[in-house]
């Protein structure tokens, strides 16, 4: 932690949209209330609507609702060590929606709230909610053979042939998400192959978020700086019931392991 | 059923030809305050390969073969491999600049667009490019070692092979290959034991004909001779990929036959058999002396990743 005001600490929350990232802030929140943890609180944060409104879902037993897709809340806590009251700081945590990573990852940019953020110092916390419905599996070379079938053989075969066959097919189609790139992409009269799901996988999402700040560590800080990324898994309750006592590096190897290699492969790049 | 997809322009022979493209929407657009804008992550262009290759050596390898060989499949099967942690050898995915590529090319939604194929290899690629002519890149790492290797594999459409064998002026869109630290030309093997099997041999003949004569690709670079569609095969190697193989070799190649089952319908193979063994074999037999021929390069392409090739390796 730092007392600076030109460089406070961030901690950037990643994940899509239902990952549970709110939920975890108002917990953390909690905690820190509460200061039965490692960090209290060091004062009380000058806005404290949201995170006021959130807890209070939480202490009736209801869930945080999603957050707005457009309303960005920025939360500031001012924390010291429960151990050591010298060591103060400012905890301060943007609470981003879902979709804002999501089109992050589309459109190839990010604004001002992340360039600002990175820094020496931040750390992120990217969220995975077992057993949300928002997560997009990737697809496997059975996925792609009952998706494609024969077209895999025969590159030269004409699309609107596929689609016929795949609409007559009876497996259920995937979801197709009405805020995708793709179906917004329709005013040309072009549409898409009903049953390929369009959604990236939320996997690949996240690795891609991982580059993302490798790459902006390196440019803005530099590229020996290891940014501290932890991994959140989020309702661990609702993971399958055979990984339940497993640890959940174990989950994220089973159940995202793109991102799991990554983490794996890049040691020297994040901490 | 509606018509639901794109219809095919039958103007270029046997490229698929949907124009759907996986582009941002108008939402993901919309933004006044763009602090920092990352690789568009579709392909990386010779600009793009130029600057990944400042920071770390990366292996070029050219990707041939016409245009229902089974090149992309061979791609998209390397990149499920990767995406699911299955590739052998304690091989596993380290980073990507072409993810996004690679994800949109399993859900066919980047492929060759209607009208004109691209003519060259893309200097740079920005978000509104149709799928180019350009470097799909996979870096992996060997655990628990720790040897990086980064892939450059080369996105050409099918009519780049089958021009050059028609034409040789064609030949000098493909000189980045001198740089190429090795090839993969992917035959059909189901071809092979058809009755057009003397054309598809003839014809892959001809490529490295072509290869050598005009592109004057570097001899010393591992060759191998992809033979897709293995389990429609029996994953058994045609004596005719063999006469292949005899051909090349007599004209200076040194070129492995593989049998690959880049997707399989045979539940006796599984899905991939073959792909990444094709790499590894050619990562594994890089030529450590670059002959004189990459030395010398005759463009300004080949002239820029030579210039580093020659510092980096």
């Amino acid at each position: 932690m730092s007392t600076t005001n030109n460089s406070t600490p961030s901690v950037l929350l990643i994940g899509g949209p239902d990952a549970g990232k709110s939920n975890f802030l108002f917990r953390l929140w909690l905690a820190v209330d509460d200061g039965a943890g490692a960090l209290v609180k060091d004062g009380f944060p000058d806005e404290l609507e949201y995170l006021r409104q959130g807890l209070e879902s939480l202490l009736k037993g209801e869930f945080a609702g999603r957050t707005s897709k457009e309303v960005l809340e920025h939360v500031t806590i001012p924390v010291r060590s429960a151990s050591d009251a010298t060591k103060t700081g400012v905890l301060s945590v943007p609470d981003v929606p879902g979709e804002r990573v999501l089109r992050v990852y589309r459109s190839r940019h990010w604004d001002s709230l992340w360039e600002e953020r990175i820094q020496e110092g931040c750390g992120c916390l990217v969220f995975i909610r077992a057993g949300s419905s928002e997560i997009v599996s990737p697809l496997d070379y059975a996925e792609c053979l009952r998706l494609y079938g024969s077209a895999l053989k025969d590159e030269a075969r004409d699309a609107s042939q596929l689609a016929t066959e795949m609409a007559e097919s009876e497996e259920p189609a995937a979801v197709l998400n009405p805020e995708t790139e793709h179906a917004e992409n329709r005013d040309d009269g072009i549409r898409d192959v009903r049953s390929v799901p369009i959604e990236p996988p939320t996997d690949v999402v996240l690795t891609d978020w991982l580059q993302f700040l490798r790459r902006a560590f390196t440019d803005k800080v530099s590229g020996a700086y290891r940014p501290r990324i932890g991994i959140v898994v989020a309702a661990w309750d609702g993971v399958q019931k055979d990984m339940l006592d497993q640890p959940p590096i174990e989950y994220l190897a089973q159940n995202f392991p793109l991102l799991w290699q990554i983490v794996d492969t890049n040691e020297h790049s994040f901490e | 059923v509606e018509s639901t997809v794109p219809q095919r322009n039958d103007a270029v022979e046997g490229e698929k030809l949907t124009t759907i493209e996986s582009k941002p929407s108008a939402s993901d657009q919309r933004t006044s305050d763009e602090a920092r804008r990352f690789h568009i992550g579709f392909e990386l262009g010779t600009d793009d390969a130029l600057e990944l290759s400042r920071g770390r050596y990366c292996h070029l390898i050219g990707v041939l073969g016409a245009s229902d060989a089974g090149k992309t499949c061979c791609l998209l099967s390397l990149y499920l491999a990767a995406l699911h942690a299955r590739l052998p050898n304690d091989f596993k995915f380290a980073g990507s600049l072409s993810l996004k590529g690679f994800e949109d090319r399993a859900r066919r939604l980047r492929e060759w667009k209607g009208g004109p194929l691209p003519a060259q290899l893309a200097d740079h690629t920005t978000l509104d490019n149709p799928r180019q002519a350009a470097f799909l890149h996979l870096g992996l790492r060997q655990m628990p070692a720790g040897r990086r290797v980064d892939l450059l594999l080369t996105d050409l459409p099918g009519e780049w092979s089958k021009t050059l064998v028609d034409r040789a002026a064609t030949a000098d869109r493909l000189e980045f290959l001198q740089r190429a630290d090795g090839i993969i030309i992917v035959v059909d093997g189901k071809r092979l034991l058809s009755n057009e099997k003397n054309v598809e041999v003839r014809r892959t003949k001809h490529l490295f004909e072509r290869l050598k004569a005009n592109v004057k690709l570097d001899l010393g670079i591992p060759v191998v001779l992809l033979v897709s569609k293995g389990d429609e095969i029996e994953m058994k190697l045609p004596s005719e990929a063999s006469e292949i193989v005899t051909h090349a070799t007599a004209l200076g190649f040194n070129v492995k036959p593989i049998v690959a089952a880049a997707f399989s319908y045979n539940t006796k193979f599984e899905s991939g058999t073959g792909v990444f063994e094709s790499i590894e074999y050619l990562i594994e037999n890089i030529d450590p002396e670059p002959s004189a021929a990459t030395r010398t390069p005759p463009d300004a392409t080949v002239r820029r990743f030579n210039a580093f090739g020659e510092t980096s390796r």
